[in-house]
């Protein structure tokens, strides 16, 4: 059963059996299920021969770069899903911690530095700025899984009100001391380089160091998911949450839990979007949950709950960004990108449906 | 095995199509596939007509100084260099990605990634 | 009474890949006849029907409704032309009154514009006479038990003027009184010269109420017999392909001293009031009553999932308070719950998580780390200790049988290492040799000294597995009976005390 090759054998042996009609809809099948790997292959053949360099070493490194930076949202949100949920505010969580992340690291002697009196930026500065940007990104988790769990409440319900609370907070973070709506910029060397600063060069463009920390963060999401009670948790409560609670599964707890670590998720991808971005601005992070859903969706982490694997969510996170670079190099424009997100999404959860549907 | 296997399948057969998310959807593949072939005609439109006018907008601020005309550039090229804007009382600095000028940008060594906006720098004279 | 024909199937073949569902099958209802339709789970009765209603399309073969080919697209196109099916789980519009249900789609219009809701109801009480139903046509789905609600689903059949009806498990979630209503209401259609099509598990209801029997195991048509040609060992015989000797295991246990005691519990939400009982080291108790009678609540108090208002749980003379399911699992409690799909299995996860889920604490390692390896020795143990059938420990579980599924739950309470176990309707839906082997399991559980309380809505199994049983009534315990010498009148009549 596990053998790939004698699968494959096998399932030619079968074609082969089929008749003229079978074998015309096995095809279809095959098509449609594949329909968003074959896109991508679409676009990335035409853009390797529009675009000489778009199949380089530097562009695979701006690739890897882009995975990394998507990733650990889409891990946080992985989570949800299981649960047979979601969570809409990570965009805006994101938002704002990155902005208190970027006010923590602004340069001692820059103009328009936001507070006066924060402590030199040193290693230990920066490591207390990430774990408190990532406390944060938890502490809006646990409202979030709390209000999920003790009330029932849908998590499209709850995360929508959290995002536009989170939102309403950020535009406060933004008029402090007479800043008046301006973007945080003006980061400091040295958090740029904790975060950004090149581990080494493919092809002459840059390796971050935050691909590290998302290679890290994907084995301890993968630890979690597979190896502890938590993580098993999380599968029962999202195949059944009743037959967990007889099971004797502290039902609440872990979607609390499930979350939580979503947001702190969520609290890390603002720490590093500042220096990705050069700046922070109030719209930082905007709809950055889109990406991350599709993403899982993509990866076969299904909104029927309680399925999805790490390896997956890495998968869909990949298959977006190769879509999303090869578009780009050809020009295609950041509204059409919406649009086109929109689309893939949909067709994501169509494809995922069409899974599960039984072959008629 | 295989009597197993025969089992195993029908009762698959028998359960109910979705749960979670998916729990009141009722729908057959053939609209599924419908709907696929939508999604997938849409992106491959956009792309298309996107692809008629490829390029991204470089627009310039110029905050006050004289109006700098807009740049369509491919993803990865230069920019041209766009002509220096006056406004009278000022020096002006240069371009900046950010509002607050802090983030200069380098016409000779920085690339297009995406649409843009870059606003100009002013100093004002004594 | 003319015996002419009415539906006919001749050599359905359905395959599925890889797999041949329906191989050849026959299948022929009379006039006015009720032909039961039986097999073990899987053996392909609702693949069957699903291709007689269109829900699957056919590979090979024809069906024949009096005569004339037909090829149904799906179940509306067949409730058009006669063809109507009650189902076990009932799809209603439960927030509607049963005439909207009985009328959805075809409302009486005046004008085109506006419902004639008198027509529909003038309608709607002159079919519930016909069948002597006794509802009120403007009252909410949801309002109703199952048992009316299965009446208005047969009342539409009727309304259709259906030729032929598919009863699938009708009597599953009805009490003996409800039953017999049922049997009438059949009786009357046949008379009336329907065809009806009669899947059931119970022989019982089979015998009483059947003009002929179809089997099938396995995709393939066995046998087609006059019901009164057969009896019921026939008929097990033939679905399972082999001689079943004894419905029950030998009894074998020998209570012990009193173990649990369960002493006034009242519920917050429910009906219970005053429960209280004693339950044995090493004996079976059962729980017998009607629907509703509050056996189920009584379980599911005692293990913490159902707020109790009063009440106290003993074991061995220390008292448990069972607030929740985590609580009473550290006391020793499992409970296997009615709904096996609904609050038993986790569908999509795989044979070893839906086994370890309860026990996770075993396998835990240097606090955190889950070991891999005894989750599968666990796992494995008890996939050879029960004989359960699964291609791999990495199989999802909702692909395997009824009987098999249920096997995995109890293996995983089990793990648990329990002292009482609550067992809620263990052998529900599940095929006749499966059946043998659960009973078996529970007799092993008391002869190791475990403390079992069992509920059972099938009279004989209790009486063939149980040590003494706890009749139930409206939420009240009515009285105790010993399972060696009692009948099954003398249960109903306890059942009916507080009704």
């Amino acid at each position: 059963m596990t053998n790939p090759v004698k699968n494959m054998q096998r399932a030619i042996a079968d074609y082969k059996q089929m008749n003229a009609k079978d074998q015309k809809r096995y095809l279809t099948d095959m098509v449609l299920n594949n329909a968003l790997y074959i896109l991508m292959a679409i676009f990335v053949i035409y853009t390797a021969i529009k675009q000489p360099n778009f199949l380089t070493l530097g562009s695979f490194a701006n690739l890897i770069t882009q995975v990394a930076a998507y990733l650990p949202l889409a891990l946080g949100i992985a989570g949800c899903i299981v649960l047979t949920g979601t969570d809409l505010s990570a965009g805006r969580v994101v938002g704002l911690t990155a902005a208190i992340a970027g006010v923590f690291m602004q340069k001692a002697d820059f103009a328009n530095k936001m507070f006066q009196n924060l402590p030199e930026i040193t290693l230990g500065w920066i490591l207390a700025t990430m774990l408190i940007v990532v406390l944060i990104g938890a502490m809006i988790g646990l409202v979030n899984g709390f209000f999920v769990a003790k009330f029932s409440l849908h998590p499209f319900i709850v995360t929508l009100s959290t995002q536009l609370i989170t939102y309403g907070i950020i535009l406060w973070f933004f008029a402090l001391n007479g800043n008046n709506g301006q973007p945080i910029s003006g980061l400091s060397r040295e958090y740029k380089d904790f975060v950004g600063g090149a581990m080494f060069r493919l092809g002459g463009v840059a390796v971050p160091r935050y691909v590290l920390y998302a290679i890290i963060l994907t084995v301890v999401m993968w630890f979690i998911w597979n190896k502890t009670t938590f993580g098993k948790n999380m599968f029962a409560v999202g195949s059944n949450a009743e037959a967990a609670k007889v099971s004797g599964v502290n039902v609440f707890m872990t979607t609390v839990l499930v979350h939580t670590l979503a947001g702190a998720m969520y609290g890390y991808a603002g720490f590093i979007e500042g220096v990705r971005a050069g700046s922070v601005a109030a719209s930082t992070g905007l709809n950055a949950e889109c990406d991350a859903i599709a993403a899982c969706v993509i990866g076969g982490v299904s909104f029927v709950g309680g399925t999805g694997k790490i390896s997956g969510i890495i998968l869909g996170v990949f298959v977006l960004r190769i879509i999303f670079v090869a578009l780009t190099m050809l020009g295609v424009d950041s509204s059409s990108l919406y649009i086109i997100k929109g689309a893939i999404i949909l067709c994501a959860c169509a494809l995922d449906m069409r899974k599960y549907l039984v072959k008629k | 095995m295989e009597e197993n296997r025969n089992r195993s399948e029908l009762q698959e057969e028998q359960l109910p199509k979705f749960r979670g998310l998916y729990r009141n959807v009722n729908i057959s593949v053939k609209s599924l596939d419908r709907i696929i072939g939508v999604c997938i005609a849409v992106i491959l439109i956009v792309v298309a007509l996107e692809l008629r006018n490829p390029g991204f907008q470089i627009t310039f601020d110029s905050r006050g100084g004289t109006d700098v005309p807009v740049q369509s550039q491919m993803y990865g090229e230069l920019l041209e260099e766009p002509e220096i804007p006056t406004r009278e009382g000022y020096i002006f600095t240069g371009w900046y990605t950010d509002t607050s000028c802090y983030e200069a940008w380098d016409i000779d060594t920085d690339t297009v990634q995406s649409d843009m906006t870059l606003y100009a720098g002013w100093q004002k004279l004594q | 009474m003319e015996q002419n024909t009415l539906l006919k199937m001749v050599g359905i073949t359905k395959t599925f890949p890889g797999v041949k569902a329906l191989d050849g099958v026959n299948f022929e209802v009379k006039r006015g006849t009720v032909h039961a339709l039986m097999g073990e789970n899987g053996a392909g009765k609702s693949t069957l029907m699903k291709c007689l209603f269109g829900m699957y399309a056919k590979d090979g073969g024809q069906i024949y409704l009096e005569g004339n080919e037909i090829n149904f697209k799906n179940s509306k196109e067949a409730l058009d032309n006669g063809v109507a099916m009650v189902h076990q789980e009932l799809n209603q519009a439960l927030k509607r009154n049963v005439m909207d249900n009985i009328w959805l789609g075809r409302y009486p219009t005046i004008a085109g514009i506006t419902v004639n809701e008198k027509k529909m109801y003038q309608d709607t009480m002159a079919i519930f006479k016909e069948l002597d139903i006794d509802v009120d046509p403007y009252k909410i789905m949801s309002t109703m038990p199952v048992s009316q609600r299965q009446m208005v689903e047969i009342a539409k059949a009727v309304s259709y003027n259906s030729k032929v009806i598919v009863f699938d498990e009708p009597t599953s979630s009805l009490t003996e009184e409800e039953v017999e209503h049922l049997f009438k209401i059949i009786n009357m259609l046949r008379d009336r010269g329907v065809g009806i099509i009669y899947i059931s598990h119970k022989m019982a209801e089979i015998k009483r109420i059947s003009d002929y029997i179809t089997v099938m195991r396995d995709g393939k048509w066995v046998a087609t017999e006059r019901a009164e040609d057969l009896e019921m060992q026939d008929i097990i015989r033939l679905m399972v392909g082999r001689e079943l000797t004894n419905q029950f295991p030998p009894k074998t246990n020998t209570p012990g001293e009193v173990y649990l005691k369960v002493e006034g519990i009242t519920g917050m939400y429910n009906q219970l009031k005053e429960v209280s009982f004693e339950a044995k080291r090493g004996e079976i108790v059962g729980l017998a009553g009607l629907d509703a009678s509050g056996r189920t609540e009584t379980l599911e108090s005692i293990f913490g999932i159902r707020t109790r208002k009063e009440g106290k749980i003993f074991l061995d003379g220390k008292q448990c308070l069972n607030r929740n399911a985590q609580e009473s699992i550290k006391n020793g409690f499992a409970l296997l719950t009615e709904e096996r799909r609904a609050t038993g299995i986790f569908g999509v996860l795989d044979i070893k998580a839906n086994t370890v889920i309860s026990s996770l604490k075993r396998h835990k390692r240097f606090g955190i780390f889950l070991s891999e390896k005894s989750q599968r020795e666990d796992t494995q143990y008890y996939i050879d200790a029960m004989r359960t059938k699964t291609p791999s420990q990495e199989t999802k579980i909702r692909t395997l049988s009824g009987g098999n599924q249920q096997k995995v739950i109890i293996g995983r309470w089990l793990l648990t290492e329990p002292e009482v176990l609550l067992l809620d309707e263990p052998t529900r839906g599940i095929d006749v040799g499966a059946k043998y082997e659960i009973y078996q399991l529970i007799l092993d559980l008391a002869n190791k000294g475990k403390t079992v309380l069992m509920v059972s809505s099938e009279m004989p199994e209790l009486l063939g597995v149980c040590d003494r049983i706890v009749v139930m009534s409206g939420g009240r315990v009515a009285g105790e009976v010993d399972a060696r010498n009692t009948t099954q009148e003398e249960i109903m009549t306890l059942a009916a005390k507080y009704v």
